[in-house]
């Protein structure tokens, strides 16, 4: 019976969220089992071994299912973020208690995990969420529970929620100066593909607007279901069009897929460079140097950035991860994150959800790689600023361009009216 | 352009041909309906992963297929024969097979997206100033030489005859003196190892995880159902009327309403057919 009703509660939540990501069935059936049982024995582990002095903290990422490949190095640099400010003793005196639950790739799940971590173990925090998806179903849990959500990853942006702390690169950070850059470097004649869903959307409209304010032009916009990894066709067509650039924002497995069969089909980076708002070390690795060799990301972070924290936290990682194992944005802001946090509570004087929020405006930390600090700013995104990588032979990415610190606009004004750009932060759920 | 949408349709009408004709043996002799398809195609891509390495890829592309067939023979034996001439039957037993070798591989191999080099790279020229990926025309090349060679061999062959018999009616195969479990097994692995064949050739080309089968399973599907479920040469012509239609929609709009024309075109024809699944004997 344990086993019997949540998997039939959990079944039908997955088919909502199946419908609306097409996500596979038969995966998500598998992710939903996995997690049954993991959720047990982290609730069990975490119940034996709290005490009133910690201080509760929600880790909430998929380590299982299809996104896990992506979220688990996440998790990983949150762990290692936690257990050093631990090892330093705490914050105040206070450890950090890190209570990990596994969404299992499934946005249903997401929002059960999340209320379970906010209702029920009243933690003072939450570090989590990736896909845009899981963080819009869980977005009601925190602002109704009046709790934190430090969301560590790049956007699409359009949106302010009074209870998330937006840590990474929003859109008009990551894509103002990388598109100035790239129609200045490598042409006018711009071929854009993305997977079919709001964020890739949301990016190739804005750089289609940025673009053709610098005179460049976009010959295509086309969308892929997100299962899609056969590339033929968009390919014998961009074959066809002879643009100068690729802007890709193609998701999952069909990313490193778009890049194999780019190669397979005789382009070459030299006359027809892909540039990618998605494409991480990570993605790197699975096609491999040869293929991702002169192709570009803007990002405000990279694991070849030369500062001796990065070859540190580089380092650290690897020795307590897998030496196979690259860094990357997500990884280092997820980092940055506990330390922000850590920050805020620093400064709040106290770990309640209000009092950190309320606290959060103006909290700063330098994370690895970078010189200068990221700051939260009033409308709970924060600034940053982007270099522009190419990869390497070793499927890295060398650090070519260094664009200046950028201010978030949730809303930007290239494709939201002025008269529809509200105050923030704003709640988002009704 | 056009030798181009033709030569992109040949080559998804590859994949589905090599994943449909296995499908449509594995159904056509021990009406079994089986979902876990496209876990062969997955085993076959990593097969790829594991064996080109120390092998060498055109190697691995002759052994995966082998290989897999070995592991289809033996689950075939232990587990697919007790499903038998049952399709809801078969479909519930090899659901459960298909989430259990996603999950091995997945434990085994990790989660993460593993790599496969490329055969050979660069593109072949395809007169009339059109050119095309290679590793392609070697997909295409594998996949009509290895339907015609399946197809041959179930028309001519005396063990072909056998499989056949066995497909019309097992029982008086049986009474005949045939072995009809030696025959199953042969066909299971017949079809798993094209499976795994698909598999070995989509690797280079494709991004290799343990979730990445199903949409292979799909596709095979959609293929069988139009092709009427036993019919081996009805299946290789729909697999490349599939892909041929969803090239010449895909490569001049998109991909996107290239799905929902053969999707619709799929269920105009399932709909206005007399034919269904739960037919079974014919």
């Amino acid at each position: 019976m344990n086993l019997n009703e949540p998997h039939t509660r959990r079944e039908a939540l997955r088919r909502g969220g199946a419908a609306a990501l097409g996500m596979s069935a038969l995966g998500g059936v598998l992710s939903a089992c996995g997690s049954a049982v993991k959720s047990a024995t982290n609730a069990s582990a975490t119940g034996a071994g709290s005490s009133n002095d910690a201080i509760k903290v929600g880790v909430l990422f998929s380590l299982s299912g299809d996104l896990s490949i992506a979220e688990v190095p996440m998790a990983n640099a949150t762990q290692m973020a936690i257990n050093e400010i631990n090892a330093q003793g705490g914050i105040g005196g206070r450890h950090i208690e890190a209570i990990v639950e596994d969404y299992a790739s499934d946005f249903g799940v997401v929002v059960q995990k999340a209320r379970k971590l906010v209702n029920d173990d009243k933690v003072a925090a939450v570090i989590g969420c990736y896909a845009s998806a899981s963080r819009k179903a869980v977005l009601p849990v925190f602002e109704q529970g009046e709790n934190v959500l430090l969301y560590p990853t790049f956007y699409e942006g359009l949106e302010c929620s009074t209870n998330v702390i937006y840590t990474s690169l929003v859109a008009n950070q990551h894509l103002t100066d990388t598109t100035s850059w790239m129609v200045e470097h490598a042409g006018k004649k711009i071929y854009m593909v993305g997977s079919n869903y709001v964020g890739p959307q949301t990016y190739n409209a804005i750089v289609t607007k940025l673009a053709e304010q610098k005179g460049a032009s976009v010959v295509a916009n086309r969308f892929f279901p997100l299962e899609q990894t056969d590339f033929g066709s968009a390919l014998t067509a961009i074959g066809q069009a002879k643009p100068d650039l690729i802007w890709c924002t193609i998701v999952g497995a069909g990313l490193p897929a778009f890049y194999k069969q780019y190669h397979a089909a005789g382009f070459t980076p030299d006359k027809l460079p892909i540039f990618s708002g998605i494409c991480t070390e990570q993605e790197l690795g699975a096609m491999g140097g040869a293929i991702a060799k002169g192709h570009y990301f803007p990002a405000s972070y990279f694991e070849k950035m030369s500062t001796s924290d990065n070859s540190s936290f580089v380092k650290r990682y690897k020795s307590q991860y897998g030496s196979q194992e690259p860094t990357n944005m997500p990884m280092q802001a997820s980092y940055n994150s506990v330390y922000l946090l850590a920050a805020a509570i620093e400064k709040a004087g106290e770990a309640t959800p209000k009092a950190i929020l309320q606290a959060f405006p103006g909290v700063s930390h330098k994370p690895p790689g970078l010189e200068g600090v990221v700051t939260v700013q009033p409308n709970h995104h924060t600034t940053h600023q982007v270099f522009l990588g190419r990869a390497n032979g070793e499927a890295l990415y060398d650090v070519i361009a260094k664009f200046p610190e950028r201010a978030p606009e949730p809303f930007p004004k290239s494709i939201v009216p002025a008269s529809k750009i509200p105050s923030c932060p704003r709640r988002e759920s009704a | 352009m056009l030798v181009q949408i033709l030569a992109q349709g040949l080559s998804v009408g590859a994949v589905l041909a090599l994943t449909a004709l296995g499908l449509t043996i594995i159904y056509g002799v021990m009406g079994v309906v089986n979902l876990a398809h496209g876990e062969f195609v997955l085993l076959g891509a990593y097969g790829m992963v594991l064996l080109s390495g120390p092998l060498g890829p055109w190697l691995a592309i002759l052994l995966t297929p082998l290989a897999v067939a070995a592991i289809g023979l033996a689950l075939d034996r232990t587990l697919i024969r007790w499903l038998y001439h049952d399709p809801v039957k078969s479909m519930l037993g090899t659901f459960g097979l298909a989430i259990v070798i996603r999950q091995l591989v997945q434990i085994v191999e990790g989660p993460e997206l593993r790599y496969v080099g490329l055969p050979i790279s660069g593109a072949v020229p395809l007169g009339f100033g059109e050119q095309f990926a290679a590793w392609r025309v070697v997909l295409i090349g594998f996949a009509i030489v290895t339907t015609i060679a399946v197809a041959l061999w179930l028309a001519r062959s005396a063990s072909g005859l056998k499989l056949r018999t066995t497909a019309a009616d097992s029982e008086i195969a049986a009474s005949l003196g045939m072995n009809v479990g030696r025959v199953n097994a042969v066909a299971f692995a017949v079809g798993t190892g094209l499976a795994g064949l698909a598999g070995a050739l989509i690797a280079p080309l494709e991004s290799v995880y343990p979730n990445m089968g199903v949409s292979y399973l799909v596709g095979a599907f959609l293929v069988v159902i139009l092709a009427g479920l036993r019919n081996v040469r009805r299946a290789l012509a729909w697999a490349a009327a599939v892909g041929l239609i969803t090239a010449a929609i895909a490569v001049p709009f998109n991909d996107v309403l290239a799905q929902v024309v053969v999707w619709g075109v799929a269920l105009l024809i399932v709909a206005t057919r007399r034919q269904t699944l739960t037919v079974a004997r014919v």
